[in-house]
């Protein structure tokens, strides 16, 4: 049980983690659509647990 | 990002295949190419850059003699620059071949083995963009006389261009890409949710949003011609500073001007403040008599709420028991007394009620005490607006009675300038006036959006309890938040160091005790003595400052800098400076100065001198800096002349000029 705890502690990242990835994706999207791009960055922003402290 | 080689072959100059090796060390980041006028060094500078990007520059845009012309002669139909990259722990080659049809880029990874593997176009495009942006490519590859152009008084394309050095450009494209998700989601919700207050909040935020939009575009538009009248203005009265009889009260003008913005600016800081303050203290002003007779309501409440002393909810209980007061006197069940100390303990049972009357009680003063102080302030206030606008008509007039008398002196030179400066100052007036209205619609616009985005929020949580889709949204808002204000203090962090960083240079190397200031607006740097005060800088002493800039940025890029390192969010552009002639312009006293500054701050650093730029006193400075020296061999096609151009550093000679069988540059190290 604590174990299963610390992985999903560990999942999260923080709000600055979860920028600098996003920034990394459109750094790298010069050739990518602009809606496709969005959908990465959508999808990516709802699929991240934010860590607590950062809420 | 790291040159290690270049290789040029048939291109222009240069006649087969030349190879130049780089200095590419950290503690020895400077290769230098000597040759005299016409050798082939702006060309080399050129090919680096069209290797980058493709393009050609100035003068070498016209593409007819691009492949050495024997080597055309004799058949060959290509032009080719190939460079070998360093960036970080990954090596690259990058080759572009120029045909008379097109031309093409080939682009390879190095592996640890050394194999090349080759990359495809569209990943050489996108590599390429991140080492080296075609919009920054003139920033890092420059010819030293084109100093002049670059524009240290607030110039839109200087700070777009230090915005993408430092990776900012990414960071707007993402906060635009998550404004459209997060308006997405909320239309999404808008439409699940259904409920008519809900879409007209959403109706309102999105035009309150879009009114903010339109505002900071005025703004930033009104600014950027701010910026161009202010050039007009500060042109004409430089032009007038040159004419004897208009001289001295020229001065006088310039100096009134200056006071004058500064106090406009505080008349309109002040004007908006009251503004503000009377929007938010204005209902309790309303509300005084109304605020006064609720207080006193709530005090005798309060007052009722608590037993009077020295009566405790434990001593009554004690009386009742005992059926006997303090003082004696017997109190028998259903008496008169027995009543009233059961209604004080009913009333004092209820403190929560007590507590809460208190808090009331509380907040309600604090409103009548602004209520009670509102005019005081506000008279304040007004003294002060006032007080502003009397100063700003003082100077208005010394400005005018100043431009009077020099617009009578009876020369039309002096009466044409003294019209286009009054024409700029007028239109600066009228710029400066409109951003303070935009300011404030966009104060209020601004305001009116927190409003509504609160009401929003509660209309959806009564309305939905926690759906996906506003659980999204939120997160989205959440994340776009905290980007708008990590970006903003980014920001404020560049600019910080980024002044910290040119004053030191300037502190160090200047004479006099001169630091630099840089609007967080426009990115202008401002050059004030010991005292802040702004002060007027010779054209020797500007360019020092321009350098002092281009090193402080590639510095801070690269983390070089002294004062301090900032906590970038996405990589900066890390790439060599490569300067054609680039003290061309410099006061010989400053070289050696802005050699080491631009050494000590840049990665690696590839400059080319003329053969007398290069002497002893600059080669002193940066000895201990400089990798490698090539010299550049120009020879002519006939016979030997006589005049010899020649390169001589520590007792070592190298003849610039030779004769031959044809025109053609050759490359030679210099190894003293």
């Amino acid at each position: 049980m604590k174990d299963s705890k610390t992985k999903e502690a560990s999942a999260e990242v923080t709000l600055e983690e979860l920028v600098r990835k996003l920034l990394v994706m459109v750094r790298d999207s010069s050739e990518k659509r602009e809606i496709d791009l969005r959908e990465d960055i959508a999808k990516k922003i709802k699929e991240t647990e934010i860590s607590h402290e950062d809420k | 990002m790291k040159i290690s080689n270049i290789i040029i072959e048939n291109f222009r100059s240069y006649y087969g295949r030349h190879e130049i090796e780089l200095s590419a060390d950290d503690a020895k980041p400077i290769t230098i190419l000597i040759g005299s006028n016409g050798a082939g060094k702006t060309t080399l500078l050129n090919a680096v850059y069209w290797a980058f990007t493709g393009k050609f520059k100035g003068k070498f845009a016209q593409t007819s003699g691009v492949i050495h012309k024997d080597a055309h002669m004799e058949g060959k139909r290509e032009a080719t620059v190939e460079l070998f990259i360093e960036n970080g722990s990954e090596k690259y080659h990058l080759t572009r071949i120029y045909r008379t049809s097109d031309s093409s880029l080939h682009m390879a990874r190095i592996n640890d083995h050394g194999e090349y593997q080759p990359m495809s176009e569209l990943a050489a495009k996108r590599l390429i963009e991140q080492l080296m942006p075609e919009r920054l490519a003139n920033w890092f590859i420059f010819e030293g006389e084109k100093i002049d152009h670059m524009e240290l008084k607030g110039d839109e394309k200087l700070k777009r261009e230090i915005q993408e050095t430092f990776g900012f450009g990414t960071i707007t494209a993402l906060i635009g890409h998550i404004e459209v998700i997060r308006k997405n989601l909320a239309h999404q919700e808008r439409k699940a949710i259904a409920n008519n207050d809900v879409t007209e909040l959403g109706i309102q935020i999105d035009a309150t949003e879009e009114q903010i939009k339109i505002n900071k575009a005025t703004i930033n538009n009104l600014k950027a011609q701010l910026t161009q009248f202010r050039a007009e203005s500060a042109a004409a009265s430089e032009a007038l500073l040159r004419f004897a009889p208009s001289q001295k009260l020229q001065k006088e003008v310039t100096l009134f001007k200056q006071s004058l913005e500064t106090t406009e600016s505080k008349f309109r800081a002040a004007i908006r403040e009251r503004g503000k303050y009377v929007a938010q203290n204005s209902l309790p002003k309303l509300l005084e008599q109304e605020l006064s007779q609720l207080i006193n309501k709530l005090t005798v409440k309060e007052d009722e709420q608590q037993l009077p002393a020295p009566f405790g909810t434990r001593l009554i209980e004690e009386i009742k028991q005992m059926k006997q007061c303090i003082c004696g006197t017997a109190i028998h069940p259903d008496s008169p007394e027995m009543h009233r100390l059961d209604e004080m303990m009913r009333k004092a049972s209820t403190p929560k009620i007590g507590a809460k009357i208190f808090v009331v009680r509380a907040r309600l003063g604090g409103y009548d005490s602004t209520a009670k102080a509102f005019n005081k302030e506000l008279e304040s206030r007004s003294g002060d607006i006032g007080r502003y606008d009397q100063e700003r008509n003082h100077y208005k007039e010394f400005i005018k009675a100043g431009n009077k008398e020099i617009a009578d002196i009876n020369e039309d030179e002096i009466k044409e300038w003294k019209r286009k400066e009054q024409t700029a100052d007028k239109n600066i007036e009228i710029t400066n006036r409109d951003i303070g209205h935009t300011e404030n619609k966009l104060g209020t616009a601004n305001e009116q959006l927190s409003k509504l985005l609160s009401e929003y929020n509660t209309k959806v949580n009564q309305a939905t309890k926690k759906s996906t889709l506003t659980k999204d949204r939120k997160k989205v808002e959440l994340v776009e938040e905290f980007l708008r204000i990590r970006f903003y203090e980014q920001e404020k962090e560049v600019l910080k160091i980024l002044e910290g960083e040119i004053s030191n240079v300037m502190l160090q190397r200047m004479t006099k005790h001169y630091s630099a200031t840089i609007s967080a607006t426009d990115y202008s740097v401002k050059v004030v003595d010991i005292d802040s005060r702004s002060m007027e800088i010779s054209e020797g002493e500007e360019i020092f400052v321009k350098f002092a800039t281009i090193g402080a940025i590639v510095g801070m890029a690269g983390n070089r800098t002294t004062v301090g390192r900032v906590n970038w969010l996405t990589e900066p552009v890390i790439a060599p400076l490569v300067l054609d002639a680039p003290f061309s312009k410099v006061d010989d006293k400053y070289r050696a100065d802005i050699a080491k500054n631009l050494a000590d701050l840049s990665g690696q650093l590839i400059m080319t001198f003329d053969q007398s730029k290069l002497d002893e006193g600059l080669y002193s400075v940066l000895e201990k800096r400089i990798g490698k020296i090539y010299t550049l061999i120009s020879r002519a096609k006939g016979n030997v002349k006589d005049s010899e151009k020649v390169f001589e550093l520590r007792g070592k000679r190298v003849v610039l000029n030779e004769y031959g069988e044809r025109d053609e540059t050759r490359i030679k190290e210099f190894i003293l």
